[in-house]
């Protein structure tokens, strides 16, 4: 039901022409329940569960926790419902679904689903569509930046729930809250941690 | 404290506690004057700053502000920078609102310290090729004062406030009495001595700020944490709250009264002085008036002006001292955000510890001797920036996805430089601001409206200040250069100044040169609004030397029983 659901609502509120296969894949979805331990606000349980996957994929777990771990999409969830303004969250939620379409209509199945074969193809050809982006001066953007696709917007606001994690701040970068001083000019190894703080 | 013999009667009243507030202050009730501040936002003390020590983490959407409240600082937030830790420090444009027939950036603080909480810091002297720029080209008017008659006032000033340098012996940009320079970092050593190699002497040095790189009157040092504008517990850089206000506290001579809005000065014709100010109370609307012998407004360029535009009198119809028509005139700011940005390799191995609250400095280098005259443009510019690795924060650039992204993200990023020029606005009568009386704020005062904007001088001024940036870093072998010109809107660079400009004739200036206003010498104007032209140094030690220049003309004026 929900997610039928959400195809009578993204026809209704954004207009997309669905495609009569892409409709069909959509549909027959409703078989496959996705786990979700908690109750996200702003996103369905699909919804939840290829965002979740997504984020996984963008910082995954190695010797080191991934953005499952550390509760980012819980993160995402919250911006969405308290932070982000209700049109940026429905274009948001639009651009997931739309993500989620063209998934499915390539691969029959929810990106979660895919294997790691066809995510890695699927997220190449996002990621490829991003232009360089020059860094941001005093926290803006002085430098004209070419607008990203939703993958890379996603992988802003993925990293930022991360790395603003107490864990994340404190224990997988280098935490110094007060250096008390400044060394202008140190070597460092190839392996040596970022500072934690900006 | 107020004067014993009747009531609500000072010595001299101060409007406003920010830098140049909390200077007037300090130096009126050490000089033994009973002193009234009026501050229009509410009280803090020092020590009073609620985020000053949290992390991302500790805060709420781990400081990002929610849209809708991001609404209500609408002008505020054209900076770019507020966010949950520093918003309190900044007013609220819903409640504050102003209009623009262009666009201006009305950056505020509303609050005792003022902006001094969340300031840039830097403090660079300026020279004779400024005081004399408008009299050689015939612009403007001229300066009524020289280098050295302020050139003692800076020294007196920087002694009290700790300013880290280096001194250059640079004639367009004198050195102050200095603390130890904080010091560049390997790419910034490499570019300065790159430009003094290919540039012919090209200085590049740190940026001279308030940020104490060693104790100083019982203040800082600076703890490297970068999180100046929450305020500093270790009073590591200078605000009026950590400094200035408690000093003019110990002598028993002030009270500051919070949440008071001044409405205007209240003249008397007949003996052509002011007596005191009008007062609404921010929380109750009540109007009160306050007495004093002299008046100093320091409630910054646009809101002191404001203040002597709604001092109408018989006398002055149009605003107080305003006989020459030029209050409000020849509004200016600092142009910036041009620049460059570079990459370079071959420091991979390098890194530093701390997060420095500041970057380098290249003085003005256009338009100082016959060499280097422009016959495209007047006056010049200098760059602020710096050298250095991004954290996390390069995942808004860093290219890929997954173990390996993430791992980069956990390291040094690429070395940047940062370039950003900061030039001189030259004052012309047509950019004002002025008050519209149909339009009131939530207190019943007319509110501002902005008519400004850069023009030739300053657009073609850019097209250097891009290019120079540019160049310079290609010569220093930096690599995947961008140059950019995001010119914004005046008001952005957070300098407005010049709106009751100084000058010797009443005809033609609002303010003489002990910043008197013409007609009611008992009046004194420090802020920006003072300035008779803009320089492209950071003004406010300009600001706080001349405060303290005329805060001692006026109590031996005073003594003298000439006010």
């Amino acid at each position: 039901m929900e997610r039928r659901e959400v195809v009578k609502n993204m026809a209704l509120a954004f207009g997309y022409t669905l495609s009569a296969p892409a409709l069909a894949t959509l549909v027959s979805g409703c078989a496959y329940d996705p786990k979700v331990y908690w109750t996200p606000q702003q996103l369905s349980k699909h919804q939840a569960a290829t965002l979740e996957s997504l984020a996984d994929a963008i910082l995954p777990e190695t010797d080191t926790p991934g953005a499952k771990d550390l509760g980012v999409l819980k993160f995402l969830d919250s911006l969405l419902t308290h932070v982000m303004s209700d049109e940026d969250t429905a274009k948001f939620k639009a651009d997931l679904d739309q993500l989620m379409q063209t998934c499915e209509a390539r691969f029959s199945q929810a990106f979660e689903l895919c294997t790691p074969e066809q995510k890695k193809e699927f997220l190449d050809e996002l990621e490829a569509e991003n232009p360089f982006q020059y860094p941001r001066i005093w926290g803006t953007q002085m430098l004209p930046s070419p607008e990203k696709n939703f993958f890379g917007t996603l992988k802003d606001m993925v990293t930022w729930g991360y790395f603003t994690t107490e864990l994340a701040g404190e224990t997988l970068l280098a935490y110094d809250p007060v250096p008390g001083r400044y060394t202008p000019c140190m070597p460092v190894a190839a392996d040596t941690k970022a500072w934690s703080l900006g | 404290m107020p004067r014993q013999d009747k009531p609500n009667t000072y010595d001299a009243i101060v409007v406003g506690s920010g830098i140049s507030g909390g200077w007037s202050a300090k130096e009126l009730t050490e000089k033994g004057l009973k002193t009234l501040v009026l501050e229009r936002g509410r009280m803090i003390k020092h020590l009073d700053y609620p985020n000053a020590t949290l992390d991302d983490w500790d805060l709420p959407h781990r400081g990002a502000l929610p849209a809708e409240v991001m609404k209500e600082y609408d002008k505020q937030s054209r900076t770019g920078w507020i966010g949950y830790t520093n918003k309190d420090n900044f007013v609220n444009d819903k409640e504050n609102p102003y209009d623009e027939d262009k666009r201006f950036d009305w950056i505020r603080g509303y609050q005792v310290g003022g902006r001094s909480l969340t300031w840039g810091r830097h403090t660079y002297r300026w020279s004779d090729l400024d005081f004399e720029a408008n009299a050689q080209e015939g612009i403007g008017i001229d300066w009524p004062i020289r280098y050295k008659d302020i050139a003692p006032w800076y020294d007196y000033v920087e002694r009290y406030v700790g300013i880290s340098g280096e001194a250059l012996g640079l004639p367009q940009l004198p050195d102050s009495q200095f603390l130890p320079p904080m010091e560049l970092n390997c790419v910034e050593q490499h570019l300065r001595d790159q430009l003094k190699e290919k540039f012919d002497g090209r200085a590049m040095t740190s940026g001279r700020v308030t940020n104490l790189t060693v104790a100083h009157n019982g203040r800082g040092p600076c703890q490297y944490r970068n999180r100046c504008d929450r305020g500093c517990p270790f009073a590591g850089y200078f605000s009026s709250v950590s400094s200035t206000l408690p000093d003019a506290e110990k002598t028993g001579n002030l009270t500051i009264r919070e949440h008071s809005v001044v409405h205007s000065v209240i003249y008397d014709d007949t003996t052509g002085k002011a007596k005191g100010v009008r007062v609404i109370d921010a929380q109750t609307k009540a109007t009160t008036a306050y007495f004093a012998r002299i008046i100093f407004l320091n409630a910054s360029a646009i809101g002191s002006t404001a203040i002597l535009m709604n001092s109408i009198s018989d006398r002055y119809p149009n605003g107080l001292g305003n006989e020459s028509d030029q209050l409000g005139r020849n509004l200016m700011d600092h142009h910036y955000r041009v620049g460059a940005m570079g990459f370079i390799d071959g420091f991979e191995g390098k890194y530093y510890k701390g997060r420095r609250p500041n970057g380098i400095y290249i003085p003005r280098f256009r338009n100082i001797d016959d060499a280097s005259r422009r016959d495209d443009y007047v006056r010049g510019f200098g760059y602020q920036g710096g050298a250095s690795r991004d954290n996390w924060g390069q995942s808004t650039y860093a290219e890929g996805y997954g173990a390996d992204y993430k791992d980069q993200l956990m390291k040094p990023g690429p070395w940047h430089m940062d370039l950003v020029g900061f030039g001189e606005m030259l004052p012309d009568p047509n950019n004002r601001m002025y008050l519209n009386r149909d339009k009131k704020d939530p207190f019943g005062l007319p509110t501002v409206t902005f008519d400004c904007e850069f023009k030739d001088n300053e657009i073609t001024m850019r097209k250097d200040m891009r290019d120079s940036a540019g160049e310079m870093l290609e010569q220093a072998g930096f690599k995947n250069i961008s140059t950019f010109d995001d010119l914004g809107a005046p008001g952005l660079g957070i300098h407005e100044m010049g709106t009751a400009r100084m000058g010797n004739d009443p005809k033609s200036a609002v303010l003489n040169k002990w910043n008197q206003v013409h007609g009611a010498e008992n009046v004194f104007v420090t802020d920006g609004a003072c300035m008779t032209s803009s320089a492209c140094q950071n003004p406010s030690l300009t600001y706080m030397a001349l405060t303290v220049r005329a805060a001692h003309y006026a109590v031996d004026q005073l003594k003298k029983g000439n006010l």
